[in-house]
């Protein structure tokens, strides 16, 4: 649009651009403040006053937590559990979603609302953690896995793709032709369902990057930690001492005893944020049109 | 059913009898259809149905010969709503509401306004990166989040305390007082949501017709009566719906920010329903009484998320589903 702009329409563009450049600085800052402080040399750190631009530039931050093994044991124990969690969870939400978009399958109904229940109505933390103990899941991998198997929102979403995307007369053919179900779903169905199938494993694999709850009250053991936890047992630690700090304040030993794991866990907030940002194109170019997909009606 | 088969291969000789489909055959059609459905119904029950039948540890007297899944039904009345007469209880559901109310009031109509200005930016290129940006922090988890302002508000060395101490003379303990935890979380909120909240409103802004701004400039109408006249009207069903969609929310305080935000200091402001289920179940193992919470606070959403969809459907949307 080459428009000629009036006076007072120029300098509102120019206040508006303005604004958004603030706002962009405000979204961004944290991250790049983090980043700063997690190649800074930790004890110059200490002094203050770095907060646009390293002023003793290093990388030991990210040497020591490299070193200590803590991160990179958690980081992929993350990594290994979205690659437990997301084709299984696509399998068995994508199975459910093709049998029950199938007209001949006439007793779909009771299915649809034993699932659709879920939505709705949950039995809460306290049953599920018991449950998960009793069936001894507790402080093992599965429990990553084997509660997330199946979400109902997730097969509403896929459900309603498959039935508008996929025309009816492309399986009639292949069932005329004698293709059973699972040939029809491997061959057709799956193909031809790609974009809903990336959208919603995207989906789930952030989701489970970014879980911290499982890590910090299903398992125990170090070696099944995922980094979030980690990470914010790291933070909590810093925050605590912080807090004692404020009441202390003029402690100066242990400052010197505090400063230091502060970086490196600056150092880790980073690799945790990482992946995100390498994914972000990605996560740009479906969660659009996941939200579209969201708004069709199961 | 092998009979049927061969009927339907050679319907020449077919009797009326044998065409006849049995049940199987009408309802199911084929076993690999009920095989494709059953690992999901399996998970299902297993993992949602069990624990919904677990509600009832919130009315059962703990007998560890039998279990808690078998212990014997008490007085439901007397066990159940024990937890009503607990004032730390009540502090907790004051806070939940107090957040959340917060939460909806400011954090509501924060991606509105911003949708509405970035709906404004001719530079095309600055507005497709001003979204990109700003939709960032949405997928970011609240661990991080929590470490990064963390850092940014510091006492010691964050960069806001240090204009504070230069300007007022004082720090602030943003993340160390009661009083502030509330206003906190709102901001925090509005910080990692307010970007992805304008996407459904811009994508409303986009569907309204240009023909009407074309006659409005026609008219002599300036910047700010197109907005007032046609823009916010032409807003008006998509921020109806989303209120509604937001009464569920008037008990959700949101677990995973506040959860990440908690500290023993601000205890006393910032324990939320949920916070409270995790610390008084999991932690200290109270199962009884945190389920009966959790099963409160359960009944309460699903009761404010049935008024949501009846309320959608009366204002023209098409429901939740």
């Amino acid at each position: 649009m080459a428009e000629i702009l009036s006076r007072p329409e120029k300098a509102f563009q120019v206040l508006n651009n303005a604004m958004m450049v603030l706002l962009i600085g405000i979204t961004l800052y944290p991250f790049w403040y983090v980043l700063i402080l997690s190649i800074n040399n930790p004890s110059d750190t200490a002094f203050g006053g770095v907060y646009f631009w390293p002023r003793r530039f290093t990388l030991v931050n990210y040497y020591l937590i490299l070193q200590d093994g803590a991160v990179l044991r958690t980081f992929l124990l993350s990594v290994a559990r979205i690659a437990a969690h997301v084709p299984s969870h696509l399998l068995v939400t994508g199975m459910a979603a093709y049998a029950l978009s199938r007209k001949e399958f006439r007793i779909r109904k009771p299915f649809i609302t034993l699932f659709f229940v879920t939505l709705l109505f949950s039995g809460g933390l306290i049953p599920t953690y018991l449950l998960i103990n009793d069936l001894r899941l507790l402080n093992t991998f599965w429990v990553y896995v084997l509660p997330h198997l199946f979400l109902a929102w997730n097969f509403v979403i896929i459900k309603t793709v498959m039935q508008t995307s996929i025309p009816e007369s492309l399986i009639e053919a292949a069932l005329i032709d004698g293709a059973n179900h699972f040939f029809i779903f491997k061959k057709i169905v799956v193909p031809l369902s790609t974009a809903v199938l990336a959208t919603i494993g995207l989906f789930q694999a952030v989701n489970h990057w970014n879980d911290w709850f499982w890590g910090a009250y299903y398992v125990f053991d170090d070696h099944l930690i995922p980094l979030q936890t980690y990470l914010q047992r790291l933070i909590r630690q810093s925050y605590m001492t912080q807090q004692e700090l404020a009441y202390m304040a003029d402690n100066a030993t242990e400052i010197d005893l505090i400063i230091t794991p502060k970086s490196l866990t600056m150092a880790a907030v980073i690799v945790a944020t990482g992946p995100i940002i390498l994914v972000y194109p990605w996560i740009q170019k479906y969660f659009m049109k996941g939200i579209r997909l969201g708004s069709i009606k199961g | 059913m092998s009979t049927a088969g061969d009927a339907a291969a050679k319907p020449q000789v077919a009797s009326p009898v044998s065409v006849r489909k049995t049940w199987w055959q009408r309802n199911v059609s084929d076993w690999r259809l009920l095989a494709m459905v059953l690992p999901a119904t399996v998970a299902v029950i297993v993992f949602d149905y069990i624990p919904i039948y677990g509600i009832t540890f919130s009315i059962r007297e703990l007998d560890f010969g039998r279990g808690i899944w078998f212990s014997p039904l008490a007085d439901p009345w007397h066990r159940y709503f024990r937890f009503l007469g607990d004032p730390s209880f009540w502090q907790v559901m004051r806070n939940t509401v107090v957040i959340a109310g917060a939460k909806l009031i400011f954090g509501f109509p924060a991606p509105i306004i911003l949708a509405l200005f970035i709906n404004e930016m001719r530079l095309k290129w600055f507005k497709r990166t001003t979204q990109t940006i700003s939709y960032l922090p949405h997928f970011v988890s609240w661990v991080i989040i929590s470490g990064l302002f963390d850092q940014l508000l510091s006492i010691d060395t964050g960069p806001v305390n240090q204009v504070l101490k230069a300007t007022i003379g004082e720090p602030i303990a943003f993340l160390g007082t009661p009083g502030l935890f509330a206003p906190m979380i709102v901001l925090t909120a509005i910080w990692q949501g307010v970007g992805w909240g304008t996407i459904i409103y811009l994508a409303a802004l986009s569907t309204i017709d240009t023909e009407l701004y074309e006659a409005a400039i026609v008219d002599g109408a300036g910047r700010f009566r197109q907005v007032r006249h046609i823009t916010l009207p032409g807003l008006v069903p998509t921020i109806t719906i989303l209120l509604v969609l937001a009464i569920p929310n008037i008990t959700n305080a949101g677990f995973d920010q506040i959860y990440n935000f908690l500290n023993p200091i601000v205890i006393e402001t910032g324990d939320v329903v949920q916070t409270y289920v995790v610390r008084l179940g999991l932690e200290q193992a109270k199962y009884s009484l945190t389920t009966a919470v959790g099963l409160f606070d359960s009944v309460i959403s699903v009761v404010l998320v049935l008024t949501a969809n009846a309320l959608s459907k009366r204002f023209g949307g098409s429901g939740i589903w």
